[in-house]
């Protein structure tokens, strides 16, 4: 019956859609939507499906973030099975119409499977989450992947892991989700990897946990090196660099280090970073990648913050020295993302960093009030926006994507993918779980 | 009132399947296609309304008749007896009222609206059906356009052809 709608009936009434997770989900109903979109670059620019640069190299879009407001403390018996609670999602592009409507969540929970649960990183689309079934046990890890705009899900055996019965969290001190792309594995398109790191309430020594949705399996755990006078210094969602290696940062309090387990969780080290800590409040770096080899890589706070530098780590095959602008330093080359900027009021802005776009390669920056996408590789800034915030002239950021603070429940996922990675769920579907309802 | 029942010009529209509707001038032309027939004076007293047939064509006149006094010049006899804002909102509940149509009839609406390029028509038939598409999953979007997900793993070489531009 839809074919019933001519093709420049249907595109109008697509540029009525202002919201792009709308627009996704009308692109992921049917081939002939997708085509028809594809066609229409203006459609997907307006709706930040598409880079405003007309020469951006990724055909990727940051939708929002996933966050959780509620916290169960408690619930011995099992909870009937509608949906309560499940992960809320802010989009950053809302228009006002949608603001007024507040957070949703857009993660299908007719069943009522992600009920307080807990959003733990995104990538390439798929979202980890830690569930909490009832009757709760926070001494048992349940996670699940899920990618909330086609609707799959994977529920992932609980590891052969005691956590600390009393309290959630605390004792799962980092994890990660890797897709196909970054083990170079086989299987299906769109098999993942789960990576994660706990410390062992006996023992206080942190082990490393990988999942392959492939085998169904997690690995047997692997210890890590000591970090027991370490402290965790940035976000608990690993970065994942071209390699499928996880990065965590750390910090003794006179350096920072990463350490670093490879995908299927046999290979761990700790590395030292070649900056100083700080004595001022530019906070510590924000771990990345960068390049076409998506080079492990951080973004450093400098001048208080009124400037941004960019290190990444040289590849052993990486030989040309005369890069224009970069300095090399122990291994490691180091170039700026801002220009110095000038006397007067603008010159008291600074950079505070929310997050990292992977699939655009740039890190999410606010400034002042503004909201923004800053490329890693071309510098640029380009800014996020609802469509409707513009016209008026106001710029805004929704305050719940400020919520930097690492280490509180109120871990902030921002959500990001590409144009491809979107495609291919839409083919290869199912995560081998069930489907959400 | 009593100006429009004086001044009326009647116009008759034909559908295909040989139904004729006679109505008022300023009723057809809220349609813009047929405003511009008649100001061209290419319309004779009848116009045949190609692909729309009488059961679309009498909702779509329907929709006209409800809507002609509160736009254009006659605008102001009728809001002389009631508020603007009264009548706005009497709109708004009469349009949700006739919106609630199969889905069928309603794309039909859709494209009689736009062949016959009736903005506020189209807005409102458009609006629903984004209504429907807005946060509902992919399977019930389908489900609601009886659509079948036509993304098959066979197909990949093919999609990854149609949409080249997403996979440089």
């Amino acid at each position: 019956m839809a074919d019933a709608i001519l093709d420049d009936l249907l595109l109008d009434i697509f540029a009525l859609l202002a919201d792009p997770v709308d627009l996704l989900r009308c692109a992921g109903t049917c081939r002939r939507w997708l085509r028809l979109l594809g066609n229409d670059r203006a459609i997907l620019r307006r709706a930040a499906l598409l880079p405003e640069n007309e020469n951006a190299r990724h055909a990727s879009f940051v939708l929002g973030a996933f966050y959780q407001n509620s916290f169960l403390v408690k619930a011995p018996v099992a909870l009937e099975k509608t949906s309560r609670f499940p992960p809320q999602f802010r989009r950053i592009h809302a228009t006002w119409r949608r603001l007024s409507m507040g957070s949703t969540s857009i993660i299908p929970n007719a069943d009522g499977l992600f009920n307080h649960a807990k959003p733990l990183a995104s990538r390439g689309g798929l979202l980890l989450v830690r569930l909490l079934p009832a009757p709760l046990d926070f001494g048992k890890l349940h996670l699940a992947v899920c990618h909330p705009l086609v609707g799959d899900v994977h529920v992932l055996p609980p590891p052969a892991v005691d956590l600390d019965h009393d309290r959630l969290g605390g004792d799962v001190t980092g994890y990660a989700l890797l897709t196909r792309a970054d083990h170079h594995g086989h299987g299906p398109a769109t098999a993942f990897r789960v990576l994660f790191t706990a410390k062992t309430p006996s023992d206080q020594l942190v082990h490393a946990y990988a999942y392959s949705s492939a085998s169904r399996r997690w690995s047997a755990p692997i210890d890590c090196p000591d970090v027991g006078g370490l402290t965790m210094s940035g976000p608990p969602d690993g970065v994942v660099d071209g390699r499928g290696t996880v990065h965590w940062l750390y910090t003794d309090h006179a350096c920072y280090y990463t350490l670093d387990v490879s995908a299927d969780a046999a290979r761990v080290s700790l590395t030292k970073l070649p900056i100083p800590v700080s004595s001022g409040w530019e906070g510590p770096p924000f771990l990345c990648t960068a390049g076409r080899g998506k080079a492990l890589s951080f973004v450093n706070s400098i001048d208080y913050g009124r400037m941004l530098e960019l290190w990444t780590k040289r590849e052993q095959d990486d030989d040309d020295d005369d890069d224009h602008g970069e300095e090399s330093f122990e291994g490691w080359l180091r170039c700026m993302l801002t220009t110095p900027q000038g006397q007067g009021p603008e010159a008291s802005e600074y950079f505070g960093i929310l997050g990292f776009a992977e699939s655009r390669g740039a890190i999410l920056v606010h400034r002042d009030v503004g909201f923004l996408c800053l490329d890693l590789e071309s510098t640029e800034l380009e800014k996020i926006r609802g469509r409707e915030s513009s016209s008026s002239g106001v710029d805004w950021y929704p305050g719940e994507l400020s919520l930097r603070s690492w280490c509180t429940y109120n871990h902030v996922v921002f959500y990001d993918m590409d144009w491809s990675s979107y495609i291919l769920h839409l083919l290869y579907g199912s995560l081998g779980g069930t489907t959400m309802k | 009132m009593a100006t429009r029942e004086a001044g009326k010009k009647m116009i008759m529209l034909k559908s295909p399947d040989g139904m004729e509707f006679e109505v008022e001038e300023a009723v057809a032309m809220e349609s813009q296609t047929i405003r511009k027939m008649i100001e061209d004076d290419c319309a004779d007293t009848a116009i045949l309304i190609p692909n729309i047939n009488s059961k679309i064509l009498s909702r779509v006149i329907e929709y006209c008749n409800k809507h002609v006094p509160t736009t254009g010049a006659t605008g102001a006899a009728a809001s002389d007896t009631v508020a603007p804002a009264a009548l706005a909102e009497d709109l708004k509940i009469w349009d949700a009222e006739f919106i609630k149509v199969n889905r069928a009839t309603r794309f039909d609406l859709i494209q009689a609206a736009s062949y016959l390029n009736i903005k506020g028509l189209l807005d409102l038939t458009s609006q629903t059906t984004i209504d429907t598409i807005s946060d509902n999953s992919l399977e019930e979007i389908r489900s609601f356009l009886s659509t079948k997900n036509d993304y098959l793993p066979e197909e990949e070489q093919t999609i990854r052809r149609e949409n080249q531009w997403a996979f440089q």
